[in-house]
Parts: C-alpha cells; structure tokens; sequence
C-alpha cells in the first residue's frame, strides 16, 4: 500500500514538474555497462531517468561532497565503508518496501538500513595454472610464492576487501602474515581493473579478486580460481541514499528497484556477483569455488578499517 | 608594487581554490601528526627518484650535447629533435611503450616492471633529451679562445669539459638539473603505472590518498611538503647567476666513440617512441600488421565504452583556448618584469597537481563552478611557468630604444603593442602558443584526478583507461592518433621558433 502511494505521488510530482532525474554514483568497473543494462527498464516501470556516474574512491567524493551532495545514491559499499560514512552522517537510512525479498539475514549488513545489499561474492584468488607449477592451496603456501601475485591497492574496494580477509582469517597476527607474504607479491596495483588486465595478459599467474570471476573464461580454460583451505570471506555490497536535505521520490524507487529480478540479473552476468535474491542462475553458476568454512571480522575490526589500510601500504611500501 | 600586481593576481587564482580546501578540510595539529617516519620516506623516495634520474639523464646526455655542439647535419637534427619527447610525448604513450618492451620475450625474464630500474629508465629516456638541450647550448656559447687557451696549456679532452666548459655551462645544467628533478620528484604515470605502490612519489600519495582514504588533512600536509622543498631549491638555483658568454656556434672534431653513442642515443630515443608507433599497426596477439585497430577506435560501438572521439576535439578545444590565456598572461607578467615576479612564477613549480586538482572539484562542488572552467584554470595555472620560460629572454631582452623611439613618435600603449612589438615577437608568441597547446593536450595528472571521465573526457585520460584494461592495439593506436596531432603542432613550433 506504502509503496502504491509512493508511485502516485511520484505520477503526480512527474506530472506537475517533468521528468525527475536520479544520479547515482557506482565503482569505476560499473559505470558504462549498468547504464545500458537498468537505466531503460528503470525509467519504463517508474518514469524516472537515471545518471549513472563511475567514481574512484566512493567515501572520499561523497566526503567531499559533504556539504552540497550531488549524488542521491552510491552504490558498492562495503559494511566498513558503511559504518564509515555513517559515521560521517554521509548516508540516509532507508528500508525498502520490498526489503522481503533479501533471501538470508546475512546480507543484512546494517541493521538500521543505512544501505540495502544488493549483490554479494565470495574472495578469491583468481589463477591462471599456466603460469604455475603448482598451485597452492592456502594462505600459508603462498607465503612461498616468488613475485607471482598481484593486489589491488587496499585503498580500493577490493584490495580493503581482500586486507579484511587476511584479518579474519589471522587476527591479530595478520600483518606478520603480509610481511612473510611480500616476496610473493610482484606488485600492487591502483584497482581490481589494474590489476586484472595485468592478470589477463599473463604477467602473473595469480591475482587477489573474485571467485565469480571465473564465469568470464570458458569452462576447461586455464583460468581457475581457488579459496585457500583456511576459509572463504564473503562480501556484500550495498546500497545507500545520500544524506541530503532533500530526498528524491525517485531516489527511494531506485533503492527498490536494486531488488528488482532486472538489476539482480545484470548484476550476476555483467558485475559477475551473486544475487540478494531467490533469482535463478545459470548452471555456469555452479563453476564458481566455494568454501564450506567462512571467515568474519568482528565489529571492532571494521570500526578499524582505515587504520589498517595505512599500515598495510606503510608495510607494502618497504 | 603596480608592476607586482599581475603575478599577485596569478598567486591569488592559486590560492583561492587552496583556502577553500583547507578551510573545510585542514586541521594545524595535523602537520604534526602527519610529520613522522612514512612521510619521511616518501621524501626519501622521491628524493632518490629525482636525483638518480637527474645524474642519470646528465650523464646519458653528455656525449649526444658534445657531438650536437660541434657537429651539423641530419643526426644532431634529430637528437635536437628528441626534446619534443619530455614536452610533448603523452606519458601514457611512455607507459604503454614500456609495458611492451619490458613484457616482450627479450626482457621478460628481467622482470623489470614494477622496479626501481623500470621507473629511472622511463624517467631517464624522458629527461635526458632536456639535458642535451640545455648543455649544447651552453656549450654552444663558450668563446672558442677559452678552449684554445687550455688547449695550449696542455689540457685534453676530458680536462677541457671538466675543468673549463662544464664551470662554464653551470648555471644551464643547474636550471637542467632542477627541472628534470622536479619532473622526476612529482612523476605520476610512470611512478603509477610501472612502479607500483613501492616506489610511490609524493605526488602519487597525494592522488592515491584522494582517491582511497578520508584523510585529506595528511593531503595538505603533504601537498605543504612538497612545496617547501621544491620551492627551497628553486630558490637556491635562482640565486646562481648566468654567465654572459658571447661565443660563436662552431664546428669541431667528434670522436668516433662519440659519434657512435650518439647514434645508440638516438636510436633508444626514437625506438621507443617507434615503437608506440609501430604497436598501432601490430597485432601482438596475432603477429600480422593490420589497420582494423584504427577502424574500431573510431567505430560507434567501441566509442560507446571509449569516448574517443569525444575526449580528442574535448583536448583539442581546451588546449587551444587555454594556450591563448596562457600566452596572454606569461606575455604581461614579462612585460611588467620584476625579480619578485620570476620567484612567485617559479615557485608555483613545487605546487602538487594532483592536490590543486581535487581542490578545483572541491570548488564545482560548493559553488557549482562548471567543470570546464575549473580544468582551464588548472591548466593554466601549471602551464604559466612553463610559458614564463619559454618567453623570458625574448620578452625581457626586447630592445627598448625601439619603443622608445615609437613613443617619441607617439604612439600609444596599444598602437606600439600592435605596431611594434607584435610583429616582433609573432614568431615567439606562436612558437609558445604551439608548445603549451601540446603540452596541455598532453597532461595527465589534472586530467586523472579529477575523474571527468564521463562528464568531460579528455584524450589523456581515455588513453589511460584504454592502457590500463589493457588495450595495448587500441591505447597504442590513440597513442598514434595523438603523436601525430602534437607532433605536427611541434613541427608548426618549431618552424616559427627558428624564425
């Protein structure tokens, strides 16, 4: 009923003032593909047009931004990133009306609803066996790895992501973990995109990124990616409405729309991630490793994000 | 003080969008917070960077000056024109040639991307043609009798370089040593690109700490840091007086193992930028020659993801008006000279780019400044030193019984300018207008951090991105595509500089 008289009102204000306009920022990798896959469909079931825009380094712009906003939702937070920006008071709480549809509590990650997950992946370690005598099958054996690993920057999403794994998994002995694990690293790169070319034209055999990243090769190739037998991190991005004086209706039917089957499709076969939702996938889905065992980091840990990230590039830097 | 008032105003456009930042953004206590061992080490490093290449590119460009300085012909020609390469030669074009030559299978075993070596030699090969520049024409100046004289007091070869013309020539390798060390010290594309996190300039932390943290107070306080020092040496270096040496261009002899470095020199120079050329036709992937690169560089679809038509007429407008103001402005800060004035020009040197970047996106955000205006003032305002040179000597050095004269005559302000001193300095002011629109289309650090990719992309940066998915085909040919805008812009330069 809620949601009905949102899209009257919203008909109306369309009728009374044009075409309302929501601007959504997204990482860098997402900008131009997710245009063409939702900007249509959105605009055709709620009349609204949508902007999206590709930054680098999210919470910094929107930190920016702070006093004249100008996205009314980014996308590809993480729970740190939230806790983040709440803390900065950069983000709007907001459930959406079809928040049911989130198929396990989990991907819940903020339970004030300061954002909505809207895809969610497991870490890996992509590898090419090319480019390997053999594989390791854990963090402690590629401790003994010479150059051939390559780490996105723990400045960006998924260099964070992975640092945080490395947390969970050792704790408070994660740093003595990366200082027996430098000789394997060749070098770290800006991004996931950096360091993914460099993993795709073979200049390293292995890469710090995604398990659902071997959906981008043929089944059989020699693109494989493993979790490392001392337990799989799952990540969860999430959504969130700027926190801004004035909050679009057209803003909060995005927040229900990143539930729609159309998002959480273009997201599984374009983001190559996994849906919040019951949505069906492809048998190809079933290629992608998985760990039985699962790591977390604790609150404590996340509230301690960006110290970390400082002392692990003073670390790298050496 | 009326004479000072136009550099006042060119420091308080730099200011403006400094305070602004810093007002919202900048806690004092935090300089001393920030002022610990990392910091020190990034001095360090860039510190290091800097040295090495500018003793590196020295002492690579002693041979090469040698032989330009006493030999004509088609080889000192074309190592003369390799100065194009530090000016002019997109650092993305750098980097994607690198990349292909340091993974080919002649040096892959080296593994010498993401090293120290990998970051000097692109740096040496970018800077030393600005040494050989710089030493052959201090050399070029030396009076002949000076040489005679040692010659007669028994000195050779060696003694005669080290111990009369390279004192000689001081001040011009001192002025060659700070700008390959400030191009060095605040390297980006390079740095970013084929050093990796390790090897991190000041410059690279100041955008890499915009981009993935919060801290923007450590920014300022490393964008203070980076001024301070380079502002400090530039002090020094202005201090060190030019000698008036008044010698004639003559020829002389060259010896064989000079000639041939200077050959290798040329060779490693043009081979480089070769083979950015020659990697827009080759299908490394294939091994065959084709064209088809180009077809789809320019094709709707490949557009669609790649702006690149877009981004070359975007440079190619922004370049050409920005160059116009630059020209303009260098042109009335020379005319009303002041020793202050060259300090305040020059000092702007050590001003990080990537900070005055996010300071002018700061600036669109509060007061909804139009993008474009910003990146114009950006470029502006790091081009006017450049420009300053360019003209200082012609400018400054104008002979003032000439405009006496017209003023006797009485003529005014505005009919000597048009009359007078426009038809004289045509030549230099196209020559600058032609080497700042190059440079501008060229620039990447501005152009990086300031993320307009979709709003306003600009050739750089969508080389870069083709670069760094690794579109090695596409990012070589644009690379082509925009060598051969700035080199038929240097070409245009060049004639009328030589006029």
């Amino acid at each position: 009923m809620k949601k009905l008289l949102l899209m009257l009102l919203f008909t109306v204000s369309i009728l009374s003032y044009g075409v309302e306009k929501v601007v959504v920022y997204t990482p860098s990798s997402m900008g131009g593909w997710l245009e063409e896959a939702v900007a249509e469909d959105f605009k055709a079931k709620t009349g609204v047009e949508v902007e999206f825009v590709g930054i680098k380094g999210m919470l910094t712009r929107m930190k920016l931004e702070k006093r004249r906003p100008k996205a009314d939702i980014v996308l590809g937070l993480s729970q740190a990133n939230v806790m983040e920006a709440k803390k900065e008071d950069l983000v709007a709480s907001y459930k959406p009306e079809n928040a049911d549809k989130i198929s396990r509590d989990e991907f819940i990650i903020d339970d004030e609803w300061y954002t909505t997950p809207f895809d969610y992946g497991s870490l890996a370690i992509n590898a090419n066996i090319k480019g390997i005598d053999k594989l390791p099958g854990s963090f402690e054996e590629m401790k003994g790895l010479k150059g051939q690993l390559i780490v996105p920057s723990p400045n960006s999403f998924t260099g964070q992501e992975f640092m945080m794994w490395t947390v969970a998994v050792y704790g408070e002995k994660w740093k003595e973990f990366w200082t027996e694990l430098k000789p394997a690293i060749r070098t770290v790169t800006p991004g996931w995109n950096e360091a993914w070319a460099k993993f795709t034209v073979g200049e390293v055999p292995l890469m710090a990124g995604y398990a659902t990243s071997d959906l981008y090769f043929e089944e059989g190739s020699s693109y494989k990616s493993f979790i490392p037998e001392e337990g799989g991190y799952i990540y969860i991005q999430g959504a969130s409405l700027v926190n801004k004086s004035e909050i679009k209706d057209g803003a909060k039917l995005f927040m229900e729309y990143i539930l729609d089957d159309n998002f959480q499709r273009a997201m599984a076969e374009k983001n190559y991630m996994l849906p919040v939702t019951d949505l069906e996938l492809g048998d190809e889905y079933m290629r992608v490793p998985t760990s039985s065992k699962i790591v977390t980091v604790s609150d404590k840990d996340l509230a301690r994000v960006e110290e970390y990230k400082k002392e692990l590039i003073e670390l790298l830097r050496k | 003080m009326k004479k000072s008032l136009i550099s006042y105003l060119y420091v308080f456009i730099w200011i403006v969008p400094f305070y602004v930042f810093g007002r919202d953004f900048f806690y004092v206590e935090d300089i001393i917070k920030e002022v610990n061992g990392s910091t020190l080490r990034l001095i360090m490093v860039s510190f290091k960077q800097g040295i090495l290449t500018a003793l590196l590119s020295f002492v690579a460009a002693i041979l090469p000056a040698y032989y330009v300085t006493y030999r004509r012909g088609r080889l000192s020609t074309l190592i003369e024109g390799s100065i194009f390469i530090p000016f002019f030669f997109p650092v993305i074009s750098t980097v994607v040639a690198f990349s292909i030559i340091f993974n080919s299978r002649l040096l892959e075993g080296y593994s010498i991307l993401y090293t120290l070596t990998a970051v000097l030699i692109a740096n040496v090969f970018y800077n030393a043609p600005l040494f050989v520049k710089y030493l052959s024409q201090g050399m070029k100046k030396i009076p002949r009798e000076l040489i005679e004289a040692g010659r007669e007091c028994g000195a050779n070869t060696f003694e005669i370089f080290f111990k009369i013309k390279l004192p000689l020539i001081l001040p011009q390798v001192l002025r060659a040593f700070f700008l390959v060390f400030v191009y060095s010290f605040t390297s980006f594309g390079i740095v970013l690109s084929m050093g990796g996190l390790r090897y991190s300039t000041l410059e690279v932390e100041i955008a890499n700490t915009l981009m993935g943290s919060l801290d923007f107070s450590r920014v300022f306080t490393l964008g203070i840091i980076q001024f301070l020092i380079l502002t400090g040496i530039n002090s020094v270096i202005e201090r060190v007086e030019n000698y008036e040496l008044k010698g004639e261009e003559t020829e002389g002899r060259v010896g064989r193992f000079t000639t041939i470095y200077s050959v290798i020199f040329l060779v490693v120079e043009m081979g480089v930028v070769a083979t950015s050329l020659v990697f827009s036709f080759y299908n490394y992937y294939e091994s065959r020659f084709t064209l088809a690169v180009f077809k789809r560089l320019f094709s709707r679809e490949f557009n669609r993801s790649y702006p690149v038509i877009e981004s070359i007429f975007n440079s190619l407008m922004v370049s050409a008006v920005t160059a116009l103001i630059v020209v303009s402005f260098s042109y009335i800060l020379l005319k009303n000279y002041r020793k202050t004035n060259s300090y305040i020009i020059f000092s702007t040197f050590g001003i990080s780019s990537a900070f005055l970047a996010i300071s002018l996106v700061y600036m669109n955000i509060l007061y909804e400044i139009p993008y474009l205006l910003l990146l114009v003032t950006g470029y502006f305002l790091t081009s006017i030193p450049l420009a300053y040179s360019f003209m200082y000597q012609y400018i400054k050095k104008f002979p003032k019984d000439v405009s006496e004269a017209a003023e006797v005559d009485g003529a005014g302000r505005v009919q000597k300018f048009f009359y007078i001193e426009l038809p004289m300095l045509k030549d230099i002011l196209i020559s600058t207008y032609f080497q700042i629109f190059a440079i501008i289309y060229a620039e990447f650090t501005i152009t990086y951090t300031m993320q307009l990719g979709r709003e306003f992309p600009l050739a750089s940066l969508v080389n870069y991105s083709l670069a760094s998915h690794k579109l090695f085909l596409e990012s070589s040919a644009m690379s082509t595509l925009n060598i051969m805008i700035i080199g038929s812009i240097f070409l245009m330069a060049n004639i009328k500089g030589r006029r």
